[in-house]
């Protein structure tokens, strides 16, 4: 015999009342099979306990935590994108000064007019000002997650002494210029 | 306009505060939903703090003409499984002997009040029996039970037709009942007490097996 068409109709009683031929169907089959009634008293209570549990409340100061560390991951993004501009600025004064270089060399042989020497400075100096602001949004990015993460914080006032001990020994051993 | 409706356009612009307004609202339903998922109060704590970032992030995909309640429980839902999922594979290839979640399902009672120690135990039955579903049936059954979704809204959570969550929910409900069934049966042959009877390697085998 094959059960499982009051299987179905069991777990359709959970959501709403069967109609009457299905119901009567199912109560007539449940008179005589032991398994399926103890499945169908097993779903009901199951059901039943499914039903009446309550939800779990989010622990206490769950909000204040979640909004902490999404401010925190912001700033993060923003230091990142602030240096990845400061790479590329960096790289891009670097070009650019390459550049100019060149030109005097070239002007060893034809001097640069006014013009010509003006047309490679402005983007110079417009490289210029988005390598400062980004080292700025990375800076102040910086500075705003420290305020959040007090560990943070005390990482970056733990490169003050590191970097001082770096200067230190790169001091020491950078080879002396010996003057006689 | 609703608040909520005004918080949303506010977070959107990139406003935090404003979504904090929205982490307060739905902090507990969204806790819930990663707790009868991971069955594990720090596990799920911290999951449900990354589904809200995931939704911060991904607030420009979010259709203003839809609800915000189902299109976050998506995003947690969806995290839950890729979670578990991506441990289900260390687990497996590390050979761990079990993890960690399923122990706090079966911890001890809390000492206390004795209404208390029931629904403590009721918990511990309840995430006993969802930790033997499929991810996906779990997620399903968790939206059926804890926010009385209709399988049109279900369907919209946890992706796919309303046909094939209906019979999701049909196959979860028979293995629930089936579960109740065993442990009964364990428990009439064992005469021991039932919150006793799963040793968590056998949830282990069977979330590995599947
Ligand atoms: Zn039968």
């Amino acid at each position: 015999m094959n059960h499982a068409p009051f299987h179905e109709m069991m777990t359709a009683a959970l959501d709403a009342p069967l109609p009457p031929a299905d119901r009567a169907a199912l109560d007539a089959h449940l008179a005589e099979c032991d398994d399926c009634r103890e499945l169908c008293e097993a779903l009901n209570a199951s059901d039943t306990l499914l039903t009446l549990a309550p939800a779990i409340p989010a622990p206490v100061g769950f909000a204040e935590r979640a909004s902490a560390r999404l401010a925190g991951r912001a700033s993060l993004a923003r230091m990142i994108g602030g240096g990845m501009m400061l790479a590329v600025g960096t790289v891009a004064v670097a070009a650019l000064t390459i550049n100019p270089l060149a030109g005097a060399y070239g002007a060893f042989f034809r001097l640069p007019t006014f013009l010509t020497l003006a047309r490679a400075l402005l983007p110079f100096l417009d490289v210029c000002r988005a390598v400062g602001g980004g080292g700025w949004l990375a800076l102040t990015a910086l500075l705003d997650w420290s305020a959040q993460q007090p560990i943070v914080s005390a990482g970056l006032l733990a490169t003050l002494p590191l970097v001082g001990l770096w200067a230190y020994w790169f001091n020491k051993l950078s080879p002396k210029v010996v003057t006689t | 306009m609703s608040d909520e409706t005004i918080w949303i356009k506010r977070a959107r612009a990139g406003d935090q505060e404003a979504f904090a307004r929205l982490i307060e609202t739905y902090q507990t339903p969204i806790y819930n939903l990663t707790y009868r998922m991971l069955g594990d109060a720090a596990e799920a704590d911290d999951a449900a703090q990354e589904a809200f970032l995931r939704a911060y992030t991904r607030l420009s995909t979010y259709d203003s003409r839809r609800s915000f309640k189902t299109w976050l429980f998506s995003i947690a839902s969806h995290y839950c499984i890729d979670l578990l999922r991506r441990r289900r594979l260390t687990w497996l290839s590390l050979d761990e002997p079990l993890p960690s979640i399923y122990v706090a399902a079966l911890a001890e009672p809390n000492p206390g009040p004795e209404e208390q120690t029931v629904r403590g135990e009721q918990t511990a039955l309840i995430q006993r029996h969802l930790a033997r579903l499929s991810l996906e049936d779990r997620a399903a059954i968790v939206m059926r039970y804890w926010y009385d979704l209709s399988y049109e809204e279900i369907a919209e959570v946890c992706g796919g037709t309303v046909s094939a969550i209906k019979s999701r929910l049909h196959r979860a409900r028979l293995a629930l009942a089936e579960a109740l069934v065993d442990e009964r049966r364990d428990a009439s042959r064992r005469d021991v007490p039932s919150e006793r009877l799963h040793p968590p390697e056998r949830l282990y085998r069977m979330e590995a097996m599947r």
